[in-house]
């Protein structure tokens, strides 16, 4: 076991290396320029002694390879630099703005399971029957609707015409609870749904699978009680398939849900990454796409380990190999 | 009493022969603001400070809190609340003493002093002084720092500190208006460059109390403020994700006030209870179609008129404006509504045939393809424009390819000057000054044609009437050079300006004494919320 946690966590700073590289590379090969913005916008009659001071002040004059080794150095003594634009240390904008995410994150993903996990199963349960049906059409329409749209009526309904939650803003929790899950309750049924939807649709032909397993009838005819063959064989053994989906999950909401948090003009990491966009903010930019490598790349090695914890069998294959 | 009388006639001839001495002499703080619901004036009055304004911000929102290097929304939404200038915009577009008391100048006037409220600190109780509006001038004149004043005020020869409270500058060349230039120069406390950007620290009403970048941004009173105190408790400038949301936002009264919303949006903000559209008295922004004026085709200034004929104002502003702004049919940098307007220019009315005509002229045929180059997202009324452009152009066999891009991608396509982008026709915003002088010199530098590196243009003649205007402090002599420098834009036609249009601003009828400026600043100075 300890060997192939070695190996995998080798494998995911190789990866990591190659992220940056990647990440480096390709933010420079977007057309525009930084200093073009951040002296006046359209840049009208900017003096090119003020573009070649800021140049060398942000460090762009420098071979792209001396930029890399400056940025990775920085990252090693946990310094990403500052925004070219606000001025602020890179790490103090991520970590004013993570809470947002976290809590977004968090609150989606625990609503995401609570609609899904019982959703599947009873549907697994009730096969063929209306629920059932339902689960299907509500799976589908969840899967088809882009998360903007589902937003957008949400703001409607609940924003505007019944005035019920807010719209906009992040209030951490500390500061006040109440206002807190106001104001995270919207954007969370959002993500919510859309999360749902795939885990639905995974671990309920899951669920179907295993419920055709030898063990699963043996428990019927040994007469244990529905609940118990559901909670304790059927559920546990098709959670398996829809772990990778829950990793993926994970690591998109932990790199900043975009849409989301744009549509509800939420403070939190998606919304820095498009601002940054938009600037060419390289700092900021190369900083949290790294940031969204990085959860990826450390959930998926989470699950992997998680598949070991939870299914003995590959606990002894990996053993084997 | 006859001589008490003759006394006062006495008393007043003296003060006003010192004001015209002075040139100026203003009620620097106390000319009054817009109510916003009822558009009278509401003088600056001692108040209670109450009400949290939140104001809606579409875009990016605050990006940095150095006015030297600052977005447009920066500018004319925060800077007015952090950094005073030397003198202030009134609503008719002249200029008052703002932290000067007043000035004056030498007969040949390349020779200023400007003497400066005693009263002054910044945000932090440091007191500002004359070496402070020095350190400023000098800070905004360095070409490395970018400064957008720059171009305004590069005449500067000198800046000196007289007295603690007098600064005297010298210039170049004659000039009758350094006192507009200098509202330009937003002054801030240079002590520390390195934290302005993110601390921000000005002698303004408000300060900042807590700023997320492209975020939020929250200004308190300043408690050191020289003028009456704010009436609001705080400003919170909220950003947007889109004009959409931030009208919705406005409408369910979830905003108080927001900025630059989208002409469509006109008519739901009208339809909106106690919701009003702040308006400045005259406009002097505009929008624009710039092009490569130093490559063919448009290096030619018959192709330049060309495309100006071709242009159907009247149909942009009532379809892209929806008849909020004015369109100009002269094609002049000086909006209509102003009093330097020539009225007797040429006009460009629309006129297919003449195009065309012209377009032959200057050696483009039918099948010729332009590009127009527009910003995706932030403003739909350019889409709306080049669609009507681009109907009107195939209806004489030129084909225009409407292309969108992220502010990054659109302003790489042609910046930084000196670039080269021909068959491009760029839609810009230009945010001309309303002094007449410095909004027609955005003709030589302020667009990214480079009107001046053609050989063969009339640039050093408009260049030199430029700087005279500059000189003549007889109105009816500058009014007539005014003219000229007009006549010579409608015929070269540098740039195209489709209209004039400030940028729309809309507030709930609650929030009291808010206006804009015509160059599209907004005061909130004086502003207060009425329950």
């Amino acid at each position: 076991m300890a060997t192939y946690v070695l190996r995998r966590a080798v494998t995911s700073v190789g990866l990591l290396v190659l992220s940056s590289m990647l990440i480096f590379v390709v933010l420079r090969l977007i057309p525009g320029d930084p200093t073009v913005l951040k002296l006046g916008g359209s840049g009208t009659d900017v003096d090119p002694r003020a573009f070649e001071a800021l140049r060398h002040e942000l460090g762009l004059d420098r071979s792209l390879a001396y930029q890399y080794v400056h940025w990775i150095d920085g990252i090693l003594h946990w310094d990403f630099g500052l925004s070219y634009f606000s001025q602020y240390p890179v790490t103090t904008l991520i970590t004013d703005r993570a809470g947002a995410t976290f809590q977004l994150a968090l609150v989606s993903l625990l609503l995401g399971l609570l609609i899904a996990v019982p959703a599947a199963t009873l549907g697994a349960v009730w096969r063929n029957r209306v629920f059932d049906s339902l689960l299907s059409g509500g799976t589908a329409l969840g899967m088809a609707t882009p998360s903007f749209v589902t937003g957008i009526v949400l703001i409607v309904i609940f924003g505007v015409k019944l005035d019920l939650l807010p719209t906009q803003g992040y209030v951490p929790f500390g500061e006040d609870p109440v206002e807190s899950v106001k104001t995270v309750l919207l954007p969370a049924v959002t993500l919510a749904v859309a999360i749902a939807a795939p885990i639905v649709l995974i671990l309920r032909s899951s669920l179907d699978d295993v419920a055709s397993a030898p063990y699963i009838r043996t428990a019927q005819g040994k007469g244990l009680l529905r609940r118990r063959i559901v909670l304790g064989h059927l559920l546990p053994n098709a959670t398996i398939p829809t772990l990778t989906m829950v990793g993926v999950i994970v690591g998109d909401l932990l790199g900043g849900t975009v849409i989301v948090e744009y549509v509800f003009a939420r403070p939190g990491l998606g919304s820095l990454m498009v601002d940054a966009v938009y600037q060419r903010d390289y700092e900021v930019l190369q900083a949290l796409v790294l940031l969204a490598a990085a959860a990826f790349i450390v959930t998926s090695f989470i699950v992997d380990l998680l598949y070991g914890v939870l299914d003995p069998r590959l606990r002894v294959r990996g053993q084997e190999a | 009493m006859h001589r008490f009388d003759r006394r006062l006639r006495v008393a007043m001839l003296a003060l006003a022969a010192s004001a015209l001495t002075f040139g100026s002499i203003g009620a620097s703080s106390s000319d009054g603001a817009l109510n916003a619901s009822t558009g009278t004036t509401v003088q600056a009055q001692t108040c209670k400070q109450q009400g949290a304004l939140r104001y809606g911000l579409a875009g990016g929102g605050v990006n940095n809190l150095d006015p030297a290097i600052s977005n447009l929304a920066n500018r004319v939404v925060i800077m007015p609340l952090l950094y005073p200038s030397l003198t202030k915009l009134r609503q008719d577009g002249t200029v008052v003493p703002d932290l000067a008391t007043k000035w004056r100048h030498s007969a040949d006037l390349k020779t200023w002093w400007f003497y400066l409220k005693r009263n002054i600190r910044y945000a932090d109780g440091r007191q500002f002084d004359a070496d402070d509006v020095v350190a400023n001038v000098l800070r905004n004149l360095d070409p490395k720092v970018g400064s957008g004043a720059r171009r305004f005020i590069n005449d500067i020869r000198s800046v000196r500190a007289i007295t603690k409270y007098q600064v005297r500058f010298k210039l170049g060349s004659p000039s009758a208006i350094l006192p507009d230039a200098l509202y330009l120069v937003k002054m801030v406390d240079v002590s520390d460059v390195s934290r302005l950007a993110t601390q921000g620290n000005g002698p303004g009403p408000y300060k900042v109390a807590r700023y997320v970048p492209n975020n939020t941004l929250t200004l308190v009173p300043n408690p050191f403020y020289f003028g009456p105190k704010p009436c609001l408790r705080s400003i919170t400038i909220i950003a947007q994700p889109d004009t959409t949301s931030m009208v919705t936002a406005f409408r369910s009264r979830k905003l108080d006030m927001i900025w630059q919303f989208p002409a469509t949006a006109v008519s739901a903000i009208q339809g909106t209870r106690d919701a009003v559209i702040i308006k400045p008295r005259t406009v002097s922004t505009a929008h624009v179609l710039e092009v490569d004026t130093t490559s063919p085709p448009f290096d030619n200034p018959v192709a330049r008129r060309a495309l100006s004929y071709a242009m159907n104002r009247t149909a942009m502003v009532r379809a892209a404006f929806l008849g909020e702004a004015q369109a100009s049919v002269a094609n002049s940098p000086i909006s209509v509504t102003s009093p330097a307007y020539n009225k007797k220019l040429p006009k460009h009315t629309f006129n297919l045939n003449r195009a065309r005509q012209l377009f032959t002229q200057a050696g483009i045929k039918p099948g010729t393809k332009f590009t127009y180059w527009a910003q995706a997202g932030k403003r739909p009324e350019w889409i709306t424009n080049g669609q009507i452009l681009q109907q009107d152009l195939r209806k004489i066999g030129i084909n225009l390819e409407i292309e969108q891009a992220d502010p990054a991608t659109w302003v790489a396509k042609f910046n930084p000057s000196p670039k080269k982008f021909p068959n491009l026709i760029v839609a810009t915003f230009l945010s001309l000054q309303p002094a007449p002088a410095l909004g027609l010199s955005a003709a030589l530098k302020g667009c990214d044609c480079n009107w001046g590196l053609v050989p063969g243009t009339p640039y050093p003649r408009y260049y030199s009437m430029v700087l005279q205007s500059l000189g003549v402090p007889d109105p009816a002599k500058r009014q007539g050079l005014y003219d000229r420098l007009q006549s010579m834009f409608n015929q070269e036609s540098p740039f195209m300006v489709i209209a004039h249009q400030s940028n729309l601003v809309a507030a709930h009828k609650s929030v009291n004494g808010a206006w804009e400026d015509p160059s599209g600043n907004m005061h909130l100075e004086s502003a207060r919320i009425v329950p």
